[in-house]
């Protein structure tokens, strides 16, 4: 086994991902739902709907933890000079795999953070989304080594990148002072929360070192298909998960089971497709929903379209019934899931940049 | 920046629209707005269905109750069949009938009825709801896991044990928590 270089980047990437596992349990003992300290698609569904983009009574609030991740990041990257706006590479391709990133979490119950979130309390119905995001980095990669490419984003001007933060603190201020087009559940999942301050601290200081190291799972996963354990991320997944269970294990939210597990369904196939499709698209549009938040955060209009994308996307799960409960995949789900795997394979065909042949 | 007399005019423009916009949010009252089409801020929309659902629930549910609390199990079951009539996939129905089977001893039929009302309704299962039954759902599920799992093991081809079962697993991952 190879290992990475030891310096200050490699603790940075094992820091990032220690910090995530962590606060990701902490968070859910300190008021987010069970297994759900940390979930990128469910804080946008919550997010979508205190926004009047569904009228699901039960998920309804906006997330402090993404309004951190974004202003996190885009403030450590003006700290060290990496803020630049940047974008134009094909943004109505992003801003739907935005859409259905959100469609393959919901079907799933979870974003890829939830994924390990899940594993590492002992939820076993999550193995079929390992399973489901594995093959899709892997198969995401071979269109990458056969020229599937969205194409490189360029310098923009007039200060696009900062479009985003200011929506950051423009969402900051509507969950200090709530106008009336606002809405906050006060029953379902989204009731339950964190005090607002610790989830927004957590957001800030998770955006700032997810901008500093790189991280984000699927990227790990990637790096690792594509490095071995050279790479300094593959660490940080581990310290992720180390954390992760040494929490679970230490506040007794740890319970090693297949069935009655929070916020999971059994129907396997699908769990492994929602996580099949979210693999891949991650590799298609560079990372995975957390880092496309962070992307946002350091003035990537491209990232951003893509978040746009996902916040649409938690509208339409719960306006359209995509997203899945405990209960099962609904009909609907199911076809959107398919739906999202034709549109990923559709742009495999579309954005490949083929060699001519002799 | 400012290279010519268009781009001061601008900045000033912008300047101007910028303390407008502050003005005309600190001047605000909280009615402003809100008094041309009628509309209630959405939290209290929201505040009055749940609190009218609740009053509509006691007014058409309410003898079904009482028939329970006085023991009269049968004439209750008859009493939620009329409703359900006039108001069906009204998931308190479901809810009272898991409830009324229950107290008959019939846990798997509970089981069942429980899970069609917590898919309709999810404030069953939430502390703050003034629907919330979570410990009546919660012993139906417990009992109902191990009772179910052993009647399965003697008969695997039990399709409709199978398919109960899967119910008393799913009030057991709601009772768990986590997103919906």
């Amino acid at each position: 086994m190879s290992l990475p270089r030891l310096d200050r980047h490699f603790w940075t990437v094992v820091g990032a991902g220690f910090a995530m596992g962590l606060f990701g349990v902490l968070l859910a003992v300190w008021g987010n739902p069970e297994n759900s300290g940390i979930c990128v698609s469910c804080f946008m569904e919550n997010s979508a709907g205190a926004l009047g983009l569904h009228a699901n009574p039960r998920l309804q609030y906006l997330r402090p933890e993404l309004i951190g991740f974004v202003l996190g990041a885009a403030f450590c990257a003006v700290i060290g000079r990496e803020f630049r706006s940047r974008g134009g590479s094909a943004p109505l391709a992003r801003l739907a795999a935005g859409v259905f990133l959100i469609v393959g979490c919901a079907v799933f119950i979870g974003c890829p953070i939830k994924l390990f979130l899940r594993i590492t309390a002992g939820d076993l119905a999550a193995g079929a989304g390992v399973i489901g995001l594995l093959a899709g980095i892997w198969l995401g990669l071979k269109g990458l080594a056969h020229g599937v490419d969205l194409g490189r984003s360029q310098v923009e001007r007039g200060g696009t990148g900062w479009l985003v933060p200011a929506g950051a603190l423009l969402l900051l201020l509507f969950l200090v002072i709530p106008p009336p087009f606002v809405a906050f559940s006060e029953r379902g999942s989204a009731a339950q929360h964190a005090p607002w301050l610790l989830s927004l601290g957590v957001g800030l200081l998770l955006g700032a070192l997810a901008q500093r190291s790189r991280f984000c799972v699927t990227g790990s996963v990637r790096d690792t298909l594509l490095m071995g354990t050279r790479t300094p991320l593959i660490w940080g997944l581990g310290a992720f998960v180390l954390a992760a269970v040494g929490v679970n294990l230490a506040t007794g939210q740890f319970h090693l089971a297949l069935y009655g597990q929070p916020g999971a369904h059994l129907e396997h196939l699908w769990s492994f497709l929602g996580m099949f499709l979210v693999g891949w698209l991650s590799i298609l549009v560079g990372g995975c929903p957390f880092r496309q938040l962070v992307k946002a955060g350091e003035g990537d209009a491209d990232a951003a379209l893509v978040v746009v994308g996902m916040l649409i996307g938690g509208g339409l799960v719960q306006s359209w019934g995509i997203a899945a409960t405990a209960a099962g995949v609904p009909l609907v789900g199911k076809a959107a899931v398919l739906a999202g795997l034709a549109f990923v394979l559709g742009a495999t065909l579309l954005f490949r940049l083929r060699t001519a042949q002799p | 920046m400012f290279k010519d007399r268009f781009d001061c005019l601008s900045a000033a423009a912008l300047l101007l629209v910028v303390a407008a916009l502050a003005a005309l949010l600190v001047t605000a009252r909280p009615s402003d707005g809100r008094q041309s089409n009628g509309t209630p801020d959405r939290r209290v929309e929201q505040e009055m269905l749940a609190q009218a659902r609740v009053a509509f629930l006691e007014r058409h549910y309410g003898p079904v109750a009482t028939l329970r609390d006085r023991g009269e199990l049968q004439s209750a079951l008859l009493k939620l069949e009329e409703l359900d009539r006039n108001f069906p996939g009204e998931a308190h129905g479901s809810l009272l009938r898991g409830d009324i089977l229950y107290r008959m001893g019939l846990v798997d039929r509970a089981v069942s009825s429980l899970a069609v009302a917590v898919r309709g309704n999810g404030d069953y299962l939430d502390p703050a709801s003034p629907l919330n039954q979570r410990d009546l759902i919660a012993v139906a599920a417990e009992q109902g896991i191990p009772l179910l799992r052993d009647r399965l093991r003697g008969q695997p081809d039990d399709r409709q044990t199978a398919a109960t079962l899967k119910d008393a697993y799913y009030l057991k991952s709601r009772l768990a928590g986590g997103c919906e």
